[in-house]
Formats: C-alpha cells, structure tokens, sequence
C-alpha cells in the first residue's frame, strides 16, 4: 500500500470525528474502526533507494519476538472513543514506516551500564576474557565508561564530536505480511497506591494499542570508536557487547511482560561492518 | 506570538496556583511539568481538537486544561472541547485559537520553572 501510515495515526486518525456532542457515539466508533483496518492492514514496502549502510558503520539486523515490539507509548492518543486504539507508537516521518529511535537505543544501552556486576559478566564472556584492569573498583570502572561511551567525558574533558559514538535510528529492513496489529494490556492496579496489596481485586482496565508484530526485522546501526578507558574493548567488541545487551534487555515499552524482545537473524542477513 | 507570551505570564502563575498544580509550598509535582510540556508537541503531531481531547480525558490533564482556559481568559466555559468544536470549519479561527493556546501553553511551562519540582518516593 502506499500512503504514510504515520500520518494515517496521527493527523487523519480524528481528522473526521465529531467534537459536537457525545465523543463517543456510534459514527465516530464506525470512523474509528475504519482507520485501525486500515492501518493494521499496511503491508511494508521497503522505501525507494535502500542502500547498504554507508562506511563506517556498524550494523546488525534483529528480529522483533512474541508478543511484540511497543515503541513510543508515551504519545497521548486517547480521547475515549469506543475500539480506539489508545496508545502512540513511533513512526518516522518521511516514510511514515516504525522505527526505533537512536536515543532509545542509546538509553536501553546506558541503563544496563547501571548494572556493574552484568556488564563485568558481559566483558568476561562476550569479550573473550576482557577484565577490569588492575588497580580499579569494579563500580568506580563502569561508571568511568559509561560517561565515556554515553556523556562524551574521558578524564574529566569532553571527548569531540567525531571521535564520540553514535546510536542511529533503527529502520525495518525486513517484513513479511502485515507488520501492525492490535493488542492488550489489562492494568488493574487501585488508585491508591498505599493501598497496592489490594491491586489483585481491582477490576482490570483493558487498554487497547498498536503494536509491532513480530517477525519485523529490524536493522540498528552505530558509529563506534574505540574505548581508551578501556582499550581491549574496540569497535568490534563495543558492537558485539551493544548488540548483547538489546538482546537481553530488550526495546520499547513493556519489557516486563515480554514485548521489546529481539532475536538474531542468521549471519548471512548480517551486513559486514563498515570500517 | 512573544508579545502573547509575555502578556500570560502573569494569568498563568494565577492558573497555577488556583488550579492546585502549584501547591501551597511553592512545590508542584514533576509529572505536571511533563503533562504541560508535552502538550505542544501533541498538537503539533494530532492537531489542536484531539489534543484537546485526549487532556480531558483525565483528571491530572484536566487540570492542565483548566489552567490553559484560566490563562487565555475562558474559565466561564465548561469545556475547552466543546468551546472549539464549533470553530471545527472556521480553519482560519480555529488556527488563532492554537496560537493562543499555544502561546498560553508556554507561559504555562515558563512559569512552572520558577516552581520547585517536588520529588516522590519510588512507589512499588
């Protein structure tokens, strides 16, 4: 299909819906279900001009696993309309396609920095025995790379621009059939927080939104440099731990009820790294 | 639009206050600053009517909305939804009226910052 589904869910989702009077009445439900059809019915074309990643580069391909991939729920979409679809997603602008933005990325990789203990086990077994050096606190060490990898800080002076590492947008790459679909989450959490031990009997509240299918690969892409807080840990050992981490952590909204997971593609869809 | 801006600051500081997102302390609490901050980008993505929908679909975002109409002088109206759908086919009126909830949106998130932000407990 053509057409930008982007602007489908967002500009012309309400653009035909009647203010005047009751939101939620029969014809703006029939508005409504109109344009989730249309939507979850978009089968994804690959945008005219894909090329491979320019030098440099480093990519790799994954793919979105059960349930699904929830990226951008944050974005009010919610007016109270019956079988609205009641969540934002992240839709890139031009092409109208999902994607995955680079500071999602870049924050699901920073958070597990939090984690000292995981990230001296990533090291160990991802980088072939890569240890803390000598002389210096495992938490006192992470902190030292993160700011390094993530705020642009090595010994207390700001790295430049061109030598800092970069986490781009993630694009589809690959898609069969219908590549949006709808789903559910049933919260049902008392609106009394000192009260939470009575969140079991609390009637749950359907909330419906729009998801990523799985199967939906996904190609992220990074310009590394190598560490020189920690030197064993160059472009190729930056990627594979960053490529890691996505798989274990996962993306998006939900983790904790197992959407945002991703899985490896089989070598040969990888692309070779750039440099 | 910086004329209008500056010309609701002092409404706003009063919406504030009246509609208890400020409260008492001088305090207000973070998930307001982010509610009136992300209304602009709302209406820039869905447009002016359904922003203005989904903020009074709840009563944290009513508040947000109230304030907006104690700012640009409607707080007489009962709805701010009801008071534009009308202007649904006057395009020329509605978009005056985005720039001045626009504009009334900004002074709202200027103010703010002259608040402290309160700071909550993680809850489990």
């Amino acid at each position: 299909m053509t057409g930008n589904i982007g602007y489908l869910y967002y500009k012309d989702y309400f653009a035909c819906v009647n203010y005047q009077g009751k939101l939620d009445s029969l014809k703006n439900q029939e508005l409504i279900r109109q344009k989730n059809t249309a939507i979850m019915g978009a089968r994804w074309e690959p945008p005219a001009g894909l090329a491979s990643p320019p030098m440099g580069v480093q990519t790799v391909a994954l793919m979105v696993t059960p349930p699904g991939l929830l990226v951008g729920s944050g974005i009010a979409h919610e007016t109270g309309i019956n079988g609205e679809l009641k969540l934002g997603i992240y839709f890139d602008h031009t092409t109208g396609w999902p994607y995955i933005p680079g500071s999602s990325v870049k924050g699901v990789l920073r958070s597990a920095f939090d984690q000292p203990g995981y990230i001296k086990e990533l090291l160990r077994q991802i980088g072939s025995g890569i240890s803390i050096p000598d002389g210096k606190k495992l938490v006192d060490f992470t902190v030292e790379l993160k700011i390094e990898i993530f705020e642009g800080v090595r010994n207390g002076k700001p790295i430049a621009m061109y030598e800092r590492d970069c986490f781009l947008d993630a694009h589809i790459s690959k898609a069969e059939g219908c590549i949006l679909n709808d789903d559910y989450i049933t919260p049902h959490r008392h609106n009394d927080r000192s009260k939470a031990y009575l969140d079991p009997f609390v009637d749950p509240n359907p909330i419906r939104f729009l998801k990523i299918e799985p199967g939906v690969e996904f190609n992220f892409n990074f310009l590394l440099h190598n560490s020189q807080v920690l030197p064993a840990l160059n472009i190729e050992a930056k990627f594979k731990h960053f490529k890691q981490i996505i798989l274990d952590l996962g993306i998006g909204a939900k983790t904790n009820v197992g959407y945002g997971g991703l899985k490896e593609i089989p070598p040969s869809t990888d692309h070779p790294t750039g440099s | 639009m910086k004329n209008e801006v500056t010309c609701y600051l002092e409404r706003a500081e009063n919406a504030l206050r009246s509609t208890g997102i400020v409260k008492d302390g001088d305090t207000y609490e973070q998930e307001y600053g982010g509610r009136i901050a992300s209304f602009g980008p709302s209406v820039i993505l869905s447009g002016l009517l359904p922003t203005v929908a989904f903020y009074s679909k709840d009563e944290e975002r009513g508040k947000v909305m109230k304030a907006i109409m104690k700012t640009i002088n409607l707080d007489s109206r009962e709805n701010l939804l009801q008071y534009l759908a009308p202007l649904i086919n006057d395009k020329a009126e509605l978009k005056k009226e985005e720039e001045r909830i626009l504009a009334a949106v900004v002074a709202l998130k200027l103010v703010l910052r002259t608040f402290r932000k309160e700071e909550k407990a993680v809850q489990p």
